[in-house]
């Protein structure tokens, strides 16, 4: 299985040259799946390739000469918060502390809502790994915020630094209907959250090194979210559509939220112009409520 | 004159001839006081066996407020600490208190209140058994790393800071008459060997001078260390310049009270009708007075700048704050934690010790519930509302059980170190530190 992700999308790119913006490219997606690692991942997160646990310094690092990055095309968001519930399966999160909640964002009094996916943005300029005492939350080459569990003492200063509230704790010894998981764990992948320590999105690092897309991005049926190295300057949704990521972002006015933080996050938007679909209604959401609204319509 | 071996007539605790500065023996009231702080320490203990057992899911923090009731807990005692060692360290450096009885009380507090308070930091972690790993993995950039070693090299000076101004009470308890024997031995090791000779009197008042003078930027310091725990933060309230300055001032509003109360305690506990009268609690009462003008003044300032917010977060959390659902605590907060207690102890008239008494009980009071009102609604109102599902705080029966434990150590630890340093010096100990 040397066929590496890379080499895939490289092929893409080569099928696809000229051909356009969005070029189908079922090579990506086959080259998922022969992974072995594909729609599986859902059903058993036991089976999950472990990322390299237990080589600290390479886990740190990240993966040499790729950039992650994603984007989240806002128009085609249903807000069936498919990529909530496969995310909170893969990754054994408990209720109501979802790695990947869409809200329903409105920018203005007239303006119309619509649906938010919203993960971490692992940013390039990160508040959170600021203030972490003991490193346990750090930033790597490859552009991923990560968490070593094994490190975490659980001050949550990262939770209060980060303003866009996307770590969450381990605040109970077991979440209900969680198995128990006090480590070790890996920066890269643990079964379930650890303990008295903090989570959050991890930009699936294990899967993404062996050129699995995440399983946000795979059980999205719209095709929302797209994932990619930005150093390659390509993307790829779940529907297995690949396109040039400078080329998206120029075409369909990428921006990332709250540009005016400067946290510099790695996750783009584009506007829901022309969307498919209305802002889905509050109570779609599994772990859900009012609160999912950043202003009542 | 600094010699410690003046003549006096030594009655029972025979310290000098008023005796009433005595450390006292351990009566049944003293022991009975005692047992109910043990009692609602070790209920303390127990509720905190609960929160390592069952994980910090038994305290009522959430994914929203991730701090509560024990970073309030940090920043109070931590307060009280640094207000103890400001006024020592102005009294003794001016020579204008030289000679206040509520020197002593001044410098225990700092001990006291940071060892406790600082225990609030690894109490709040979600894995407190890797705190040394703040140490060991220390990252530079983190406020939390520089709130480790401020705490601690500020602890450790007051303690350095105690041991010299006591280092002469020490000796003289050791070879006073009418002392247990092991209390005399334990203090005659403590003393270490100091006799009140003219040379080591003036070696101890140059140290005492030189722990002074080093203890006011530590002070500060630490103090406004901890104040960058929250405005470094990007949280509407916290992510100001304001916050420092707020946290030193609020330290020597709350401090200076908890100095004021203690004195007037240990006065009637005494009897020290003489040594301590309304010429003693002035200064203090005028240095609260003054701590809590400039205190409303902030907060005046901080709130009105809130108002005429600079972003949708900022706005929601100062109308919470200010008309919206922390309304009621914040204007009574401000009202009776700030505004009465100025008033009651600015305006001349009758009562002005009862009045004194009372305005610090209100500044305590009032000061905690500003340090909350300060902790929570910053977190309550993120950038991104609704990304977390809970988001009401309300402390549990855990974190207020180990909050009054907490308290309960203060004061039993202060009762016990008065049984072997007189919490009001006698006279004849006071040049120690005397410019």
């Amino acid at each position: 299985m040397d066929f590496s992700r890379r080499d895939m999308l490289k092929l893409a790119a080569c099928a696809c040259a000229g051909a356009g913006l969005a070029g189908a490219t079922p090579l990506t997606v086959r080259g998922r799946r022969l992974d072995g690692a594909g729609d599986s991942n859902t059903d058993a997160p036991g089976m999950i390739p472990a990322g390299r646990a237990g080589t600290d310094a390479a886990s740190r690092r990240g993966v040499p000469g790729r950039r992650w990055i994603m984007v989240i095309d806002l128009a085609v968001c249903e807000g069936c918060a498919e990529c909530t519930r496969a995310c909170s399966k893969m990754h054994g999160v408990p209720q109501g502390q979802d790695w990947l909640p869409v809200l329903e964002l409105r920018d203005g009094e007239l303006a119309a809502p619509y649906n938010f996916p919203k993960p971490c943005f692992h940013c390039d300029n990160p508040p959170c790994t600021k203030v972490c005492p003991v490193d346990a939350t750090f930033k790597r080459d490859d552009g991923i915020v990560l968490i070593d569990p094994d490190r975490c003492i659980g001050c949550r200063f990262c939770m209060v630094a980060c303003p866009y509230s996307t770590r969450h704790f381990s605040w109970s010894p077991a979440p209900p209907g969680r198995p128990v998981c006090n480590g070790p764990g890996s920066p890269e992948y643990s079964p379930s959250p650890v303990q008295g320590t903090v989570q959050k999105c991890d930009f699936c690092p294990n899967l993404a090194e062996r050129g699995v897309l995440p399983v946000c991005v795979t059980s999205c049926p719209h095709g929302v979210i797209y994932y990619g190295d930005q150093n390659e300057d390509a993307v790829t949704n779940g529907l297995g559509v690949t396109v040039q990521l400078s080329r998206l972002l120029e075409e369909r006015a990428g921006s990332r939220y709250l540009e005016e933080l400067d946290t510099r996050p790695r996750v783009y938007y584009l506007p829901p112009r022309d969307r498919q679909f209305p802002a889905r209604s509050c109570q779609a959401h599994p772990g859900g409520d009012a609160g999912h609204s950043m202003e009542a319509p | 004159m600094t010699v410690l071996s003046t003549p006096t007539p030594t009655p029972a605790c025979g310290l000098t001839p008023r005796g009433g500065v005595a450390p006292g023996g351990f009566t049944p009231a003293f022991v009975g006081v005692c047992a109910a702080l043990c009692a609602v320490a070790g209920w303390g203990a127990f509720a905190y066996s609960r929160q390592v057992v069952q994980g910090l899911a038994v305290t009522g923090m959430n994914d929203t407020v991730s701090w509560g009731l024990y970073m309030v807990d940090l920043i109070f005692l931590m307060g009280i600490g640094h207000a103890g060692t400001l006024f020592s360290a102005w009294a003794r450096l001016s020579g204008r208190g030289a000679g206040h009885p509520a020197l002593r009380i001044a410098e225990v507090l700092p001990v006291v209140t940071v060892a406790v308070g600082a225990q609030f930091a690894p109490l709040d972690l979600g894995r407190p058994e890797r705190a040394h790993f703040v140490f060991l993995h220390a990252r530079l950039q983190s406020p939390i790393v520089w709130d480790a070693v401020a705490i601690n090299i500020y602890l450790l000076g007051s303690v350095i800071y105690l041991f010299a101004t006591v280092l002469p009470d020490l000796a003289t308890v050791a070879r006073a008459g009418g002392v247990p024997g092991w209390k005399r031995s334990v203090c005659g090791v403590l003393s270490l060997g100091y006799r009140g000779t003219p040379s080591q009197a003036g070696r101890l008042r140059l140290a005492t001078t030189v722990m002074a003078v080093t203890l006011i930027p530590v002070s500060i310091g630490a103090e406004s260390v901890l104040a960058l725990v929250f405005a470094n933060a990007q949280r509407p309230g916290w992510h100001s310049a304001l916050v420092a300055p707020t946290f030193v001032v609020g330290a020597c509003v709350t401090g200076t009270a908890v100095i004021l109360l203690t004195l007037v305690l240990v006065r009637a506990v005494y009897g020290l009708r003489a040594e301590v009268g309304w010429e003693q609690v002035r200064p203090l009462s005028r240095i609260l007075a003054g701590c809590l003008a400039v205190y409303g003044y902030l907060a005046c300032i901080e709130h009105v700048a809130g108002a005429y917010h600079a972003g949708v977060a900022e706005g929601r959390w100062s109308d919470a704050i200010l008309w919206g659902g922390y309304a009621g605590a914040f204007w009574l907060t401000m009202a009776a934690g700030v505004v009465v207690p100025f008033l009651l102890l600015a305006l001349p008239g009758a009562g002005r010790m009862a009045r004194a008494v009372i305005a610090c009980v209100c500044v305590v009071v009032g000061g905690y519930f500003k340090r909350l009102l300060f902790v929570v609604p910053a977190l309550a109102y993120p950038l991104v509302p609704g990304a977390h599902a809970q988001a009401a705080y309300r402390p549990t029966w855990v974190e207020w059980s180990v909050t009054g434990g907490a308290f309960a150590l203060v004061v039993l630890a202060v009762m016990l170190l008065s049984r072997f340093v007189p919490l009001v010096p006698p006279a004849s100990g006071r040049e120690g530190g005397a410019a």
